[in-house]
């Protein structure tokens, strides 16, 4: 995958999750209603976004700095990345609610609740995973990922902060400019009219990722049996989760 | 269980302008009960489409497999609080009737898909599982929320249902599967009966009747003039599960039943109901509210007993020579701005203007049977027992209610009998007034209590989002 290809896609997947209602603006306008401010609008819709880029960068940079100081080519997780993909991808087709745990959370706690949602249930932090790995190969093609530690590790790490930093961003405009739309000119009744499953779309997008990594995975050196893992791993969470 | 959908369910309402603005109610759900046990309980379902020609009838039903559940109170899977931010199940449907057997602890689970005038039970929870998994028993009120569903219950474990306390337990809102009781920490509740709550605001709302050896066999007047039914209204942290606050309404003040807070989220109020204030015989009306964090509570209504010859009255009230109002059930408006009061002893079914939560002004009445009034309907026909459960529709402007309070109850306040009877009353600007062509009647030995209305109705919709 190319340089371009690959940001273009981190930035369509949070355009696409921007539009999902509960990705944040949906409480952006809860809280501007509640609050009758705009302002409340945007900053309910920033705290969801910001929850959410924490758990990517929670999970991609302990990655990234685990790949750059152990050495290992980063397309060796490519057939790992991808049977995991492939197993959320399948437990979120059959399991769509949200963890009842994140029921328990503060209607207030918005930047809590993103946080725990991200990794618990919309599962961006491993969908990033990927594309970060892609990223970390093209670095290293671009020679900046050398054989000194400490400098790939800081290549490595910029890498992680801002391939989410990426997608948040694509994810906070649109989400901003939904919520202002709903909250100052369509109204709520929008809200129904305008929402549709993106979880389902999501949960495509996870085992159209898996497919991907484990195709690279495939051209940099196989791992046999991986796809029936991932079917065991999806079944195991359908059962439990 | 629960099948999903790839838009939210169009009954699904964001506020509760759009609930209001949204297409007007075709069907009731009716809940009936037999106390004679001759045969089952069961739901009827009651045609509210004016244009059609089998309007104000029953068209269908369902019949329950037990005998002697006592069907009562009942509520849907879901509600308009599945829209909320955190909500987390968008795309489930209101489509499964949650319905407990509040004297048996039986609980039902009724699709009404594919007919929705043939509903059909798809689950039943049997008693031992309810004791086993949650220590409750005698399940009541039924509210969807943020873990799944809440079903509020009167008693606990024995025979008597009076060893452990009653309180609230969860069901997965797709499985049904018993969760577990709701609370943590219960602080002082030990009785039990309504709750709801304000969503945004984190906080839930109880109420208390009594135990059920003071209701199951009949009113138990001793308890009644010694002030032992429940007279506290409970304030809980929603998500936390804890108790946060008791306010005591004054042991005279006997049996707080509904609890009715503003639908709109941003309104930090509601309203609660009084059967009888055992000093003077008056119902009343309270207003609890928020203020700095702090729960409060005031009577802000109060509706006077009415004298009558004391040869016409059952054995219960001879003694004192008049009837009490006996405000059993009130239910909110969606608007918030109307506020009605049945008073199941008198025979009248009052409308209180309620825009100002401390102002309640009373702008309308009907009268309805009653004890001593006995008003007939102005169809010509006799109304038994008197306005109890009421349902509104969304768009405020139809009132429905049923006659019948609970079995021994019944038996005590109206010896000659309450078969089952469902009006309706019509409030506007002009204002309120029965229907003469709505009265619905059911088979020979049922009575009816709680009234569904499909789409949602006001007693059901919890909101996120204010009207604004």
């Amino acid at each position: 995958m190319g340089t371009t290809s690959l940001w273009g896609m981190v930035l369509a997947m949070g355009v696409y999750q921007g539009l999902n209602p509960t990705m944040g603006w949906l409480h952006g306008v809860a809280r501007g209603l509640e609050r009758r401010s705009g302002a409340a609008v945007l900053g309910a819709t920033f705290a969801v976004a910001a929850g959410h880029y924490l758990a990517m960068a929670a999970v991609l940079l302990p990655a990234a700095l685990a790949l750059a100081l152990s050495g290992l080519p980063p397309m060796a997780a490519e057939p790992w990345l991808g049977g995991a993909l492939l197993g959320f991808g399948l437990f979120k087709l059959c399991r769509r609610a949200h963890p009842r745990a994140l029921a328990r959370i503060r209607p207030g706690h918005t930047l809590r609740w993103s946080f725990l949602m991200a990794l618990a249930h919309c599962g961006s932090p491993l969908m990033m995973l990927s594309p970060l790995a892609s990223l970390l190969v093209l670095l290293q093609l671009q020679g900046r990922g050398g054989p000194d530690a400490l400098a790939r590790a800081a290549w490595f790490a910029a890498a992680a902060l801002a391939l989410p930093a990426a997608m948040i961003a694509a994810l906070l405009l649109t989400a901003s400019l939904a919520a202002l739309l709903v909250h100052r000119s369509l109204g709520l009744a929008a809200l129904t009219r305008f929402w549709i499953d993106l979880d389902l779309g999501w949960a495509l997008a996870f085992l159209a990722m898996g497919g991907m990594a484990l195709a690279m995975g495939a051209a940099g050196g196989a791992m046999p049996g991986l796809p029936a893992w991932a079917m065991v791993l999806a079944r195991s969470l359908c059962r439990t989760g | 269980m629960s099948s999903a959908r790839l838009r939210p369910d169009p009954t699904f309402y964001p506020s509760p302008r759009l609930a209001m603005e949204a297409p007007r109610e075709r069907l009731a759900y009716v809940a009936m009960l037999c106390p004679g046990r001759s045969r089952a309980d069961g739901l009827a379902v009651v045609d509210l489409d004016p244009a059609s020609p089998t309007h104000a009838t029953r068209v269908g039903g369902l019949d329950l497999p037990h005998l002697g559940d006592e069907l009562h109170h009942y509520g849907w899977n879901a509600c308009s609080s599945a829209l909320c931010p955190m909500g987390g199940h968008p795309f489930t449907e209101r489509r499964y009737l949650i319905i407990p057997g509040i004297r048996s602890s039986r609980l039902y689970i009724a699709d009404t898909r594919p007919d929705p005038r043939q509903p059909r039970i798809v689950k039943e929870i049997p008693p031992e599982e309810l004791l086993r998994k949650t220590g409750y028993s005698r399940p009541h009120t039924v509210h969807c929320g943020p873990e799944g569903i809440y079903v509020s219950t009167l008693g606990g474990k024995g025979a008597r249902g009076d060893e452990s306390l009653p309180g609230i337990f969860l069901l997965d809102c797709d499985s049904f599967e018993v969760l577990g009781q709701w609370e943590l920490a219960r602080g002082p509740q030990t009785m039990s009966y309504d709750f709801w709550w304000n969503l945004p605001h984190d906080y839930m709302v109880s109420s208390e009747w009594g135990l059920p050896p003071q209701f199951e066999s009949g009113l138990v007047a001793e308890d009644l003039l010694a002030n032992r039914y429940g007279h506290h209204l409970h304030f809980w942290d929603l998500r936390g599960r804890r108790h946060l606050q008791t306010i005591d309404l004054g042991a005279n003040h006997q049996m707080a039943l509904e609890v009715r807070p503003a639908h709109d989220p941003t309104r930090d109020y509601g309203f609660l109901g009084v059967v009888v204030d055992t000093t003077t015989l008056e119902g009343s009306l309270w207003t609890w509210w928020r203020e700095n964090g702090r729960f409060h509570a005031r009577k802000t209504a109060t509706i006077p007993p009415e004298p009558a010859d004391p040869a016409a009255l059952p054995d219960l009230l001879k003694p004192f020579g008049a009837v009490p109002p006996l405000v059993t059930d009130i239910d909110l408006s969606l608007d918030d701005r109307h506020l009605y009061v049945a008073c199941w002893g008198t025979g009248e079914l009052r409308r209180y203007h309620v825009s100002d939560p401390f102002d309640l002004r009373l702008t309308g009445s009907v009268r309805l049977g009653g004890i001593a009034r006995h008003t007939p309907h102005p169809s010509g026909a006799a109304f038994h027992g008197g306005p109890q459960m009421i349902e509104i529709s969304r768009d405020g402007e139809r009132v429905y209610f049923t006659n019948s309070l609970y079995s021994t109850w019944d038996d005590q306040f109206y010896p000659m009998g309450v078969p089952g009877q469902m009006a309706m009353a019509r409030s506007g600007a002009g204002g309120f007034a029965l229907e003469r062509d709505f009265l619905v009647g059911f088979p020979e030995g049922m009575r009816a209590h709680q009234i569904r209305l499909e789409g949602g109705d006001c007693s059901t919709e919890s909101f996120c989002f204010a009207s604004a």
